[in-house]
């Protein structure tokens, strides 16, 4: 049986070191891909009931439930609606749906995983130990929970056509003027990976990149043996949405950077098209580590790129440490700066009006507006890791990694 | 002209420091925030049309016609 040791019918589970699938029982090890279609093909039948019709459960936490029977202990294990292989909660085996991956929806490729959980785990303690404003109960958490998830991706290649106008301030003497800059032409982008999977966000996915595609093996189920994974469940509008959207922002980056002739550029007006290279399409399936643990009471989930050891997340931060070096360092500087204008001043400015200060006056300006600006640069950057401890303490990741059963 | 130099400094210090600690805090706490960059997927855009000094009307109307027609999606899911 498939997940199962040819020399004593132990569990297999794929060994992400070894990229070999090992016997917990007899360490015995075996190529993955090693078992027949055949083999495969006779669980094809296998159905999966929704748990509400069997048991009659309306309720809105059994919509999306489905149940399938271990093929290990007959023990009936739950799963989501595109769950393709989950842990068993009575024998702990991998359970693979394998009717979810007949040939009509099954995957081309594979990115193995190439960290352990383990390897995972030290990821995330080594780069949280690293954080200065990092709580000390949160570099020595402890996890609720580690998966090792494949999360299915599109591998696309389009072709995006572009016009952008830019504006951008253009000095002549002392004067500032407008000026608009037309920019309009084609990007072609290969190996695009879009995340198929609607219950992880956007965001999330595209934070785990790069991958390295070149490692993509053929899709085999031995891969799954030990992991957790999800069949893609997006369309094709919304593939086109989730392409166009980055294509979109590639091109805008890429044509603010071809205007060199002015100041504080921005785009004025942008059109865009992006068409999909349907026919070359990859669908395939892509390795990422799921850790979560509670702070507070709250749920937050980092994620690991299970092929590169990427850590993706936000951490909730010391906010009194970082006032207090804030403060003591502003009184610091105000020091500093005091010192200079105190004496600066008085040749900007003359306050009995004797002489001209127009110079004075504008320099004052700048240096208003410099102030603004400072201030508003550093609320966004701290408004940008919030939004993205929002992003790890969203219920969405957390429902993608948790809601699983084992 | 004190109380004006204070101002200042206590404007300039405060921003200063506040960009800073800002900075170290993203540095510290947002971890891995990157998409893949545009680098890994494009070699950027081949333009076929580059027009500096357009006037507002020029620029309203710039690229109209250039971007066109409605791509069908395949059928089914």
């Amino acid at each position: 049986m498939i997940g199962r040791c040819r020399n004593c019918t132990g569990q297999l589970t794929f060994d992400p070191g070894k990229q070999m699938l090992i016997c917990d029982n007899c360490g015995g090890t075996f190529a993955p891909g090693d078992y027949g279609v055949t083999e495969k093909e006779l669980l094809w039948d296998t159905k999966v009931e929704s748990l509400s019709d069997i048991y009659g459960l309306d309720a809105p936490e059994y919509i999306d439930r489905y149940v399938y029977i271990c093929k290990s202990c007959g023990g009936e294990v739950i799963i989501n609606g595109t769950e393709v292989s989950t842990r068993c909660l009575y024998c702990g085996n991998t359970a693979v749906v394998f009717s979810r991956i007949t040939k009509q929806k099954r995957p081309g490729y594979i990115l193995p995983f190439k960290l352990s959980a383990d390897e995972a785990l030290g990821a995330v303690r080594e780069r949280f130990g690293k954080g200065l404003f990092i709580p000390k109960s949160i570099r020595n958490f402890k996890q609720d929970e580690v998966r090792g998830i494949y999360i299915p991706y599109w591998i696309v290649n389009c072709r995006h056509k572009g016009s952008v106008v830019v504006s951008g301030s253009v000095r002549s003497g002392r004067r500032t003027r407008t000026e608009y800059f037309g920019r309009a032409g084609v990007m072609n982008i290969t190996g695009l990976p879009l995340d198929g999977s609607r219950m992880l966000s956007d965001e999330s996915s595209s934070r785990l990149e790069p991958y390295n595609l070149d490692d993509l093996t053929s899709f085999s189920e031995e891969y799954l043996l030990g992991f957790y994974s999800n069949i893609s469940d997006v369309t094709y509008g919304n593939l086109k949405s989730a392409a166009s959207k980055r294509a979109d922002e590639y091109f805008d980056e890429l044509v603010l950077r071809n205007v060199h002739e002015a100041s504080s550029i921005r785009i004025h007006s942008e059109q865009h098209r992006t068409d999909i290279d349907y026919k070359h399409l990859k669908y395939a399936m892509l390795p990422a580590w799921f850790i979560t643990y509670t702070h507070n009471g709250t749920h937050n989930t980092v994620v690991v790129n299970g092929q590169t050891g990427k850590v993706v997340c936000g951490v909730p931060w010391d906010k009194r440490l970082f006032f207090l070096l804030m403060t003591a360092a502003g009184l610091l500087l105000t020091g500093l700066f005091f010192l200079i204008f105190r004496n600066l001043l008085p040749l900007l400015i003359d306050f009995n009006f004797e002489k001209s200060t127009a110079a004075g006056i504008e320099i004052l300006a700048v240096i208003a507006a410099g102030t603004i600006a400072l201030f508003s640069c550093g609320i966004a950057r701290i408004r940008k890791v919030m939004s993205s401890i929002d992003l790890t303490q969203d219920v969405s990741i957390f429902n993608f990694a948790g809601r699983r059963q084992g | 002209m004190d109380i004006l130099a204070l101002i200042i400094s206590l404007g300039l210090g405060f921003g200063v420091s506040l960009l800073i600690f800002s900075s170290l805090l993203i540095r510290s706490n947002d971890i891995g925030n990157a998409a893949g960059s545009k680098s890994q997927y494009t070699f950027g855009i081949d333009y076929e049309i580059r027009r500096n000094n357009l006037s507002r009307g020029e620029a309203d109307s710039f690229g109209s016609g250039y971007i066109s027609g409605e791509e069908n999606l395949p059928t089914g899911v």
